[in-house]
C-alpha cells in the first residue's frame, strides 16, 4: 500500500534534523521503500504487516527509533478524562471499540495524514470496510453518554457528511455515493452512534454525520471502530496513537484499547540463530529498543499498535532490520547433497539440441491463448473464469496455432524460416510437447517427415505413423500417430503467411 | 579468354566457362580492384516465352494447325478459330469461298515467327513485335557486367585459375600445377543464420547450472494448482486480497486436498479465525512457484536443497513491465542450521554468477516468510536499483504443518524475465515473447 507523506511534516516530527537523502535511505532499509518523490511529497510503500506506518506520525515514530533519536516504547500522555459509552449488542457489526484524544491542534497536515490512514485501513485490514471501519468525531460538539445500537433504516435520520439536507437511512443508501458503495454491508437495520441529546453521529460502516465532523478547529477527538470480527481495538489504537504522536492526551474508553504493551518472553539465542550473526545480549537489546520494543531482561514489551508480532521470528526480523540488512554478511553454508537435474528437463534439452542442429530457431509463446486461435488445434478445453484480456482466456492444447501466428507476424524476415517451441499443452492434463514449422518455397511433406523420422530415431522412440486428417494439416499430406502429427499445413492456413508450410507436433 | 576477345559480358563468360554468373562477377570485381579489367554494370533486355508461347513452340502455329480442319463455315467459327483463320487468310494459305474457308496451299512455308520462338534473342525487331502482340514472348531485364581487359591486364601473365575445386580434380590429380583463384575477405557473401536457443532458454540453463553446482535438486510442478497449495499451505488468509479474482486466474473444477489438510486448517483457524475447505479446493493457475516448494516440502527430510525454474500466472493487463505469464526462479534450503546470512549468501552468489556484482537486500513482507527480504540489483546503464525478487525464511506456521519439523527453510522467488531484460538490454518485457525472428537470428551472445 502506497501512502503519501509530506516531507516537511515528517521532518517536523523527527527529533533531529535529517537530509532527504538519509531519510529515503532509512525508509528503504526499514522495509518501507520510497517509491517516488514528487516535489514535497514522498510516496512510501508500506507492507501490510505495518498498519501503524500508514500515517506520517507512525512513520516518524518508527524512524525516530530506527535512526537512534529515541529508544524503547513510545511514551504518550494520558488523561483520566473519560467518555461514557453504552453498547447494545449489534447483529450487523457486533464488534466495537472506542477511544478519545484531547488537546490536538488539528492542522490541515494532521487531518490529511489521519484521513489517509483511515482510508488505507478501510482498504487493507478493513477489507473494504467489511471487516472493520473507523470513524472520527469532534468531541466538543457531542454530548455524552454515547450509545451504540442497531436501528431500522427508517428510524435513522441525519445530514450525512458532505450533504446539506437530512436523509433517512434508506435515502442515504440510495442517494449518497458512500451509501451506494457500501449498501451491501448493512441490512434492514444499520448500527448507529447516538449522542446524549439523541443526535445520530454516524451510520456504520457507511457515513458520519455532518454536524460532528472533524475540522481544523477540532481540539478533542472521539474515535470509533465497528466490525464483523475481533480486532476493532487495534484499529482504534492505530488512529489514537498516531494522534498522540502529535501531542494529544489519550483518554481510554470502555470498550476500547488499553494501550498497554503486550509482554512476551524471548530467547535471545534463537534471535541470533535466525539472523546468523554473533550479537551480544546488549546489542540485541539495543536493536529491539530501536524497533520501539520495551526490554525488561528476557521479557520484551510489544507496543500496542503492533498486531503483526506473533512469534520469535517476527522479533528476529525486527532485530535484523535494526542491525541493518546491509550489515549481515553473505555466507554459503557447508551442506551435504549433490546437484541433481530433473530427467524430464534433460530429455527436453536433447530435443532442443536436435532442432538447433536442424537449423531451427527456438521461440517462446504464451500458454494462455484465445479460443479463436485454439480452434485451429481442436476444441477449447480449459478456460479461465476471469480473464482480464481477450488474448489470454484459454490454456492451449497445441503449440502449432501459436507458431502460425508468429510466422504471420514475421513475413518480412528472410526465408527460409524454421522455428520450434517446446512447452506444455493441456489435453486436458498437462503434457510437454515439441512443435516445429518450416516456411519456405520448397517446404513439403518429405522435408518434415525426414526431420521427424530422424528425431524419433535418435531419441530411441518407435512410433507407427498412419495417413490421417487433422484441422491444421492438408488432407492427403498428413501423418498421425498416438504421439502426434506431421505434414503439410493446409493452404487455408499457410496463405496467411504466404509461404508453403510443413509442420509437426509431438508429445515428449 | 579475355585476352582473346578483349571484351565480354559476364553472362557469356559464365556460359562458356561453366561457372555461375555471380561467381564470374565476383572474380571480375577482384580483378578490377587490381586494375586488370574494367567493369561496367549493364542492364540488359531479354525475351522470355510465355506459357502460350511455349505451347505454340511445341504444337505449331495456330494458323498452320487450323488448315487441317478446313473447310469450315465462317459463321460457325469459335473466337480462337477466328484468330487462327484471320492469320491464315493474311498469309494467303486459305480463302473464303461462298461462306466457307478453304485451304489454298498444300504445304505452308516456315515463317520467321517460328524461328524466332526457338531463340527470341536472335529475332528481328519486326518479328519480335508480332510475338509480343500475340503474347507469346514477354520482355525482361537482367543485370550483367561488361568486362573489358585493360592494358595492365593484357600484360599480366595469367594462367588458367581454378575457382571451385572438384572431387574429380582431387581424384585425377588434375589440380596439380594449377593456380587457384584467390578470394578476399572483402568479397560479398550472403548472410547465414544458425539454429539458436531462445534467450530465455539460455538464461534458464545458466540458472540451472548455478543451482546444480551448489548441490540443489531440481523439481517441477504443474500450472493448474489448488488454492490450498498456492495459498493456504503458505499461511495466506482466505480473505487475503491476492486471492481475489482480479489478481488470480481461476479455472473450473475443484481439487482433492491432501490428508493432512487439517494441520493447515488448524493454523488458519488459530490465527485468522475462518477457514473453509471449499475455498482451499478451488483450482487456479499458480501465481508463484512457491506452490511447488510447499508441495515438495511435505516429502523432504532435512537437510535438503531444491530449485525450480518455471512459469507462473497473474491476471494482469499486459504492458511493457507486466505479463500475464512469466517465469520464476524458486529455491529452498531446508536445514536446522541455516539463517538469514546464508539466505543472503545464496542470493549474492546467484546474482554474481549471472554477472550482477552489486546487489542490495532490503527488508520486505510476504505472508509466508519471516524475516522477509527484497533483492535489488544495481543496473549500471540506468544508474539505478532494479527489483528482481523476494526471499525470506518460511514462517514456522508454514513449515510445521507441512513437515512436522521446526527448522528454518530459506526460500526465494526471483523474476526470470526481469533478469533477462537486464541481460539483453530490453526496455519492454514483451519483446521476449514477440519473437521477432530477425532479432532471434542476429542477437549477440551474453557471456
Amino acid at each position: 500500500m502506497i501512502i503519501e507523506v509530506e516531507f516537511e511534516d515528517l521532518i517536523s516530527l523527527l527529533k533531529r534534523k535529517v537530509s532527504l537523502e538519509k531519510l529515503t535511505r532509512a525508509l528503504d532499509m526499514f522495509g518501507t521503500p520510497v517509491d517516488e518523490i514528487e516535489e514535497n511529497v514522498l510516496r512510501v510503500e508500506v507492507p501490510p504487516n505495518r498498519l501503524d506506518m500508514l500515517s506520517t506520525e507512525g512513520i516518524a515514530r518508527a524512524l525516530n527509533g530506527f535512526l537512534g533519536f529515541e529508544k524503547g516504547l513510545p511514551v504518550w500522555n494520558f488523561t483520566s478524562h473519560t467518555i461514557e459509552v453504552e453498547v447494545k449488542k449489534s447483529e450487523i457489526r457486533p464488534f466495537v471499540s472506542f477511544s478519545s484524544v484531547f488537546g490536538v491542534k488539528m492542522g490541515e497536515n494532521i487531518i490529511r495524514s489521519i484521513m489517509q490512514m483511515q482510508e488505507k485501513l478501510h482498504l487493507t485490514a478493513g477489507r473494504n470496510r467489511r471487516k472493520y471501519s473507523i470513524g472520527l468525531y469532534d468531541l466538543d460538539k457531542i454530548k455524552p453518554p454515547i450509545r451504540y445500537m442497531d436501528l431500522p433504516l427508517s428510524e435513522i435520520s441525519f445530514v450525512p457528511l458532505g450533504e446539506d439536507e437530512e436523509m433517512t437511512g434508506e435515502e442515504i443508501l440510495e442517494k449518497t455515493e458512500k451509501g451506494k458503495e457500501y449498501k451491501h454491508l448493512v441490512g434492514e437495520k444499520a448500527p448507529v452512534l447516538v449522542d446524549g441529546k439523541g443526535r445520530i453521529m454516524s451510520m456504520a460502516p457507511i457515513i458520519n454525520a455532518e454536524w460532528c465532523k472533524v475540522t481544523e478547529n477540532t481540539r478533542n477527538i472521539f474515535i470509533d471502530s465497528t466490525g464483523t470480527e475481533e480486532g476493532t481495538d487495534l484499529m482504534v489504537a492505530l488512529v489514537a496513537t498516531s494522534l498522540a504522536e502529535r501531542g494529544g492526551k489519550i483518554g481510554v474508553v470502555v470498550p476500547g484499547p488499553t494501550f498497554l504493551p503486550k509482554p512476551m518472553r524471548v530467547d535471545f539465542g534463537k534471535i541470533k540463530r535466525v539472523v546468523g550473526v554473533e550479537m551480544s545480549n546488549i546489542e540485541i537489546q539495543e536493536a529491539l529498543e530501536k524497533m520501539r520494543y520495551g526490554v525488561e531482561g528476557k521479557k520484551i514489551l510489544i507496543p500496542p499498535y503492533r498486531a503483526d508480532v506473533f512469534s520469535i521470528e517476527d522479533i528476529a526480523e525486527d532485530v535484523a532490520i535494526a542491525y541493518g540488512y546491509e550489515n549481515i554478511p553473505f555466507e554459503i553454508p557447508a551442506m551435504e547433497g549433490f546437484g541433481e537435474p530433473l530427467k524430464e528437463i534433460e530429455i527436453e534439452n536433447e530435443y532442443r539440441k536436435l532442432m538447433i542442429g536442424f537449423g531451427f530457431i527456438e521461440v517462446k509463446t504464451f500458454v494462455l491463448t484465445n479460443k479463436e486461435l485454439l480452434e485451429l488445434g481442436g476444441k477449447p478445453i480449459i478456460s479461465v473464469k476471469n480473464p482480464k484480456t481477450k488474448e489470454a482466456t484459454t490454456l492451449r492444447q497445441s503449440i502449432l496455432p501459436n507458431l502460425l501466428e508468429l510466422l504471420e507476424k514475421n513475413k518480412k524476415a528472410e526465408y527460409p524460416q524454421k522455428i520450434f517451441e517446446i512447452g506444455p499443452i493441456f489435453i486436458p492434463e498437462q503434457r510437454v510437447a515439441i512443435a516445429g514449422i518450416t516456411a519456405h518455397k520448397e517446404a513439403c511433406f518429405a522435408e518434415i517427415k525426414s526431420i521427424v523420422d530422424s528425431i524419433l530415431k535418435i531419441m530411441k522412440r518407435e512410433v507407427e505413423w498412419k495417413k490421417g486428417s487433422h484441422p491444421f494439416f492438408m488432407e492427403g499430406r498428413t501423418a498421425i500417430s498416438r504421439i502426434g502429427v506431421y505434414g503439410e499445413v493446409k493452404p487455408e492456413l499457410s496463405e496467411r503467411v504466404g509461404m508453403p508450410l510443413a509442420a509437426f507436433e509431438l508429445l515428449i | 579468354m579475355l585476352k582473346k576477345v578483349k571484351r565480354a559480358k559476364a553472362s557469356e563468360i559464365a556460359k562458356k566457362m561453366k561457372l555461375k554468373p555471380d561467381a564470374v562477377a565476383r572474380i571480375a570485381y577482384s580483378l578490377s580492384k587490381k586494375g586488370y579489367v574494367d567493369l561496367r554494370k549493364i542492364e540488359e533486355k531479354y525475351f522470355e516465352l510465355t506459357k502460350e508461347g511455349k505451347e505454340v513452340l511445341k504444337k505449331g502455329l495456330p494458323e498452320k494447325r487450323i488448315l487441317s480442319k478446313l473447310p469450315l463455315e465462317v459463321k460457325k467459327l469459335s473466337e480462337k478459330e477466328k484468330i487462327a483463320v484471320s492469320w491464315a487468310l493474311k498469309r494467303k494459305w486459305a480463302e473464303i469461298k461462298g461462306g466457307k474457308i478453304v485451304r489454298v496451299v498444300e504445304k505452308p512455308p516456315i515463317v520467321d515467327e517460328e524461328i524466332a520462338l526457338r531463340d527470341p534473342s536472335r529475332a528481328g525487331k519486326k518479328t519480335l513485335e508480332i510475338l509480343k502482340r500475340r503474347k507469346w514472348v514477354r520482355e525482361k531485364k537482367r543485370v550483367d557486367y561488361e568486362i573489358e581487359i585493360t592494358e595492365k591486364g593484357e600484360k599480366a601473365k595469367i594462367e588458367e585459375e581454378i575457382t571451385q575445386i572438384t572431387p574429380e580434380m582431387l581424384i585425377t590429380g588434375s589440380w596439380r600445377g594449377k593456380k587457384f583463384l584467390s578470394y578476399s575477405p572483402s568479397d560479398k557473401v550472403p548472410e547465414r543464420y544458425p539454429g539458436r536457443f531462445h534467450p530465455l532458454t539460455e538464461i534458464i540453463e545458466k540458472v540451472r547450472r548455478i543451482f546444480l553446482e551448489l548441490g540443489f535438486r531440481e523439481a517441477r510442478g504443474e500450472y493448474i494448482e489448488s488454492a490450498f497449495w498456492n495459498f493456504d499451505a503458505l499461511f495466506v488468509p482466505q480473505d487475503h486480497p491476492a486471492r481475489e479474482m482480479q489478481d488470480t486466474f481461476y479455472v473450473e473444477g475443484s481439487a482433492k486436498l491432501p490428508e493432512f489438510y487439517k494441520n493447515v486448517e488448524k493454523v488458519h483457524k488459530r490465527f485468522w479465525g475462518k477457514w473453509t475447505k471449499e475455498e482451499a479446493s478451488k483450482l487456479l493457475l499458480r501465481t508463484h512457484t512457491t506452490a511447488v516448494s510447499a508441495r515438495i516440502l511435505t516429502k523432504l527430510k532435512p537437510p535438503a536443497k531444491i530449485f525450480t525454474v518455471d512459469k507462473v500466472f497473474r491476471n494482469e493487463t499486459i504492458d511493457y513491465k507486466h505479463l500475464a505469464e512469466f517465469h520464476q526462479v524458486e529455491g529452498i534450503v531446508f536445514s536446522k542450521d541455516v539463517s538469514l546470512k546464508h539466505l543472503f549468501g545464496y542470493l549474492k552468489h546467484f546474482f554474481s554468477k549471472l554477472g550482477f556484482e552489486k546487489i542490495r537486500i532490503r527488508p520486505s513482507y510476504f505472508p509466508y516468510t519471516e524475516p522477509s527480504a527484497e533483492i535489488d540489483v544495481w543496473f549500471e546503464p540506468k544508474k539505478s536499483w532494479i527489483e528482481l525478487g523476494g526471499a525470506g525464511i518460511f514462517r514456522r506456521e508454514v513449515v510445521e504443518p507441512l513437515t512436522g519439523y521446526d527448522y528454518p527453510v530459506l526460500a526465494w522467488g526471483l523474476g526470470l524475465e526481469r533478469i533477462a531484460m537486464l541481460y539483453y538490454g530490453l526496455e519492454d518485457v514483451r519483446e521476449l515473447y514477440k519473437s521477432d525472428i530477425e532479432w532471434l537470428r542476429r542477437r549477440e551472445v551474453f557471456i
